[in-house]
This record gives structure tokens, sequence and C-alpha cells, in this order.
């Protein structure tokens, strides 16, 4: 879902690079206000293990062979709270373009938005709702796995717009083919979030109450 | 381990690899957004572009095959565009040049950037250039430990693979899991002792750099001729 630069139009891109850049600003003078610039090692370890957690593909025999892997984002966001995530993440895609040339510096906005903001804020919100609506001891678990299903599949929707908009694909194709796709991929970033949080609960519960910011 | 595929390129000495990296930041990246702001009818300019980028990747002496294997990051969005064909009408070749030009010309500078300065080079640039310093110090971290873990993830999965040659997909799915929770608890508790330890030989959040690079006569030659180069291609 990284969109490479070239394929967003200009009015689109600079849209999405503003937006990104006010929540990734509002996201630093949180985390500075909170907890100053000490955190900042553990902040770069965790964007390493969101990285290497994207390396690990799920074999889905399911779905003809292909395979899918984590993007992360409910899962930090959970972890670590809304705004460390979302610098979390941004760092993650910011080495992820310069690096591997995965996604572009155009549209590097777009992707920080489409597969890191929107999972952080928006998942966590969605997150925080539904684990307080659901009963039992598996609700922060749902709660997280549903709220990751959602983000992805917005994650993909949002992307498939941005090109629409941009004129390179028209929104009856591109909608329906990324949507559709996601709608599979999300399962396992649901599948991957709630298992992943169930061993961090049985192993380390303590980590799941940190402070959230 | 496979680690192969970073800072591969990045000791080798030529004229690009000397220039200072924020020179490079500044004339690739300037050049990129100039490309995608390119309008498409104007051929000769990405001509042009493609020229110079050439140019600067001979004088680099990256190995072509490795830029080439680069450009599978292409493929998907280009899919897209490709299959978006049948419902685009006349105009829609010209849509897929245009992403496609755009997109490799683009690719090509950022190849030039990242593999002609090693990442420190890099951030100290960045820094240098007034990116915020929480963003470049999680990044910096983030580079380190990028090694160690996934390093870390692969003997977990080689643990994994050696143990069970073939699971069901819920299986798998609960052991990938089991993983990334694994891979979590170690990095947390890593960026702890890290902190610790640096807290205890004095870290206040500032980190000095070792190397301090200047700016040479090359450098401004080379960003001015790259400044004069682009805004005549782009005014033509």
């Amino acid at each position: 879902m990284h969109i490479p630069d070239g394929f967003l139009c200009t009015q689109i891109w600079t849209l999405m690079w503003i937006i990104s850049i006010i929540i990734l600003a509002y996201a630093i003078k949180k985390t500075n206000d909170r907890l100053g610039e000490k955190k900042v090692p553990l902040m770069g370890v965790l964007a390493a293990f969101i990285f290497a957690g994207q390396m690990l593909n799920v074999n889905l025999v399911v779905f003809g062979g292909t395979s899918g892997h984590i993007l992360g984002s409910v899962l930090a966001a959970v972890l670590l709270g809304p705004y460390t995530a979302s610098i979390v993440m941004a760092c993650v895609f910011i080495v992820q373009a310069l690096v591997f040339q995965d996604g572009g510096i155009t549209a590097l906005g777009a992707n920080m938005f489409n597969m890191g903001f929107i999972g952080t804020i928006g998942g966590y919100y969605l997150y925080s709702q539904l684990s307080k609506k659901i009963e039992g001891r598996n609700a922060l678990l749902i709660g997280a796995a549903a709220s990751a299903w959602i983000s992805v599949v917005l994650a993909s929707f949002f992307c498939a717009m941005e090109i629409s908009l941009s004129g390179f694909s028209p929104l009856g194709v591109s909608v329906p083919l990324m949507v559709s796709v996601h709608a599979f991929v999300g399962l396992i970033e649901a599948a991957l979030t709630f298992t992943s949080l169930a061993y961090i609960m049985r192993v380390r519960p303590d980590l799941l109450k940190l402070e959230k910011i | 381990m496979e680690h192969e595929f970073l800072d591969k390129h990045t000791r080798i000495n030529s004229f690009m690899h000397r220039l200072d990296s924020r020179s490079k930041i500044i004339t690739l990246l300037l050049l990129v957004f100039i490309i995608v702001l390119t309008p498409i009818e104007a051929i000769h300019r990405f001509i042009l572009y493609f020229f110079i980028l050439l140019v600067l990747f001979i004088a680099s002496r990256i190995p072509p095959v490795f830029a080439l294997k680069r450009f599978v990051v292409l493929l998907p969005f280009s899919l897209l565009v490709v299959l978006s064909l049948p419902f685009m009408g006349e105009g829609g070749f010209m849509l897929l040049f245009n992403v496609l030009v755009k997109s490799s010309l683009s690719l090509l500078c950022m190849i030039l950037l990242i593999s002609t300065s090693s990442f420190n080079d890099l951030l100290a640039g960045f820094e240098k250039l007034k990116t915020p310093r929480v963003l470049i110090q999680v990044v910096s971290f983030m580079y380190r430990y990028m090694f160690v873990l996934v390093d870390e993830f692969y003997w977990m999965k080689k643990a994994r693979d050696s143990r069970a040659h073939h699971m069901e997909l819920i299986d798998s799915l609960r052991t990938a899991g089991n993983i990334i929770g694994a891979l979590f608890i170690r990095s947390y508790e890593r960026g702890e002792r890290v902190y610790q330890s640096m807290c205890s030989r004095g870290f206040t959040g500032d980190i000095k750099p070792i190397k301090t690079s200047c700016l040479t006569y090359t450098d401004f030659v080379y960003v001015f001729f790259m400044f004069i180069f682009s805004s005549i291609v782009s005014i033509w």
C-alpha cells in the first residue's frame, strides 16, 4: 500500500503532507510535554520493532498462496498510546521511503496518514470505545482486533481514493479492487494484533498497563 | 545475517560519495519535486532529467543491477493503473506513461541519495537542514536497532520453521502472533536497558556527532550546477 512518487496529483499530495505534518507536530508536542526527550531511545527501539515485525509474512494457503504482513499501527497505539505510536509509525515510513524506496517522498504524507495515523489515532479511539462496550476478559483483544481490521480497510480505501482523485484510476476500479484485497489482508492484521496482544497479556501483562500518550 | 540490502554501496569512493550529504539531500529531493510537478506533455524535460540522473549515476559508480532491482516497488500501483486502462478511454495510455516516467525518475533520485551516503551522514545532513530533532533521534535509534531486532526475529522464525514445517492457518497465525509479541517484549526490555545505560553515562537527550562534515568547493559547484540545470530545464 506504499504509494510511490508520481502516483498522486499535486493537490492531493500537498494536502496529505499538510494533514500529516499537523498531526505529527501535535503528536511531537504532546509527547514532549509528557515524556521529554528521555523516551527517545525507547521509541527508536519500538520503531525498529514495528519494522522487524513487518517482515514476518504469514502464508495464506487459503488465498492462493499469497502472503501478507502486519502494519502494526493499531498494535503500536494499543501498546504505547496514540501520539507516541504516531511518531513511531511516522519514523517507520520515513525509513522505508528513504532506505528502501518503499513509498515516495512526495507521497510520504499520504502514506503516513493512510497506513499510520488512521490506525494510531482513529484506530486507537475506536479500540478504546469498543473495549469499554464489550463485556468479558477478552474485551481488550477483541476491540484491538476489530479496530485493526477497520483501520487496514480504511487505509486501503483512502489510498484508492487518493489515487482516483488524482485521476490515475477510476473510482469504480480502484476502490473495489483495493478494498476487497485489503478486507482479507485486514483479517491477518486483526488476527496478528489479537494473538500478539494475547501473548503479551500472558507473559508481561504489566506492559499493557503502561502510561499511554 | 541478511543485511546486505542496506548500506551496501555507501562505501564506494566516487564523486557522488565524496559530496556532503546536505548538498545531495537538497539537490536530489528538489529534483524529485520538480519531476513530479512537471507536466507530462513536456517529454523533452523528462529526457533531460533522465540524462542528468544518468550522468550522476555513472559518477556514483553504483552497480546498475542493484538499482534496477529496486524498481520492483513500483509494480503494485503500476498494475492498478494498467488494470484501469480499459475504463480510462483515450487518455489512459498517457496517464500510464505519466506515472511510469515520474515514478521511475523519482525512484532513481532516491536510489542515488541513499546509496551515495551512509545513513548516519544522511541523518546528520537532515539534522543540519532543521528537521525536527525528535524525528532524527528516533530514526537514528531505529536504524541502529533495526539490524539487531531483524536478527532476533530471524532466529525466532528459524526456530519456528525447524519445529513446524507446515502449519494450518490458525496455528500459523497464533505462532506469528507469539513471535511478534515476544519480539515486542524483548524490544521493550532492550529499550529500557539501553536507556538506563545511556542515563548512567550522562545522556541528557542530546546526541553529539562524532564526525563533523563541512561543505567544500565541489559541493558549491555541484549544488550551483544542479540549480541552474533544473531551473533552465523547468522553464524551457
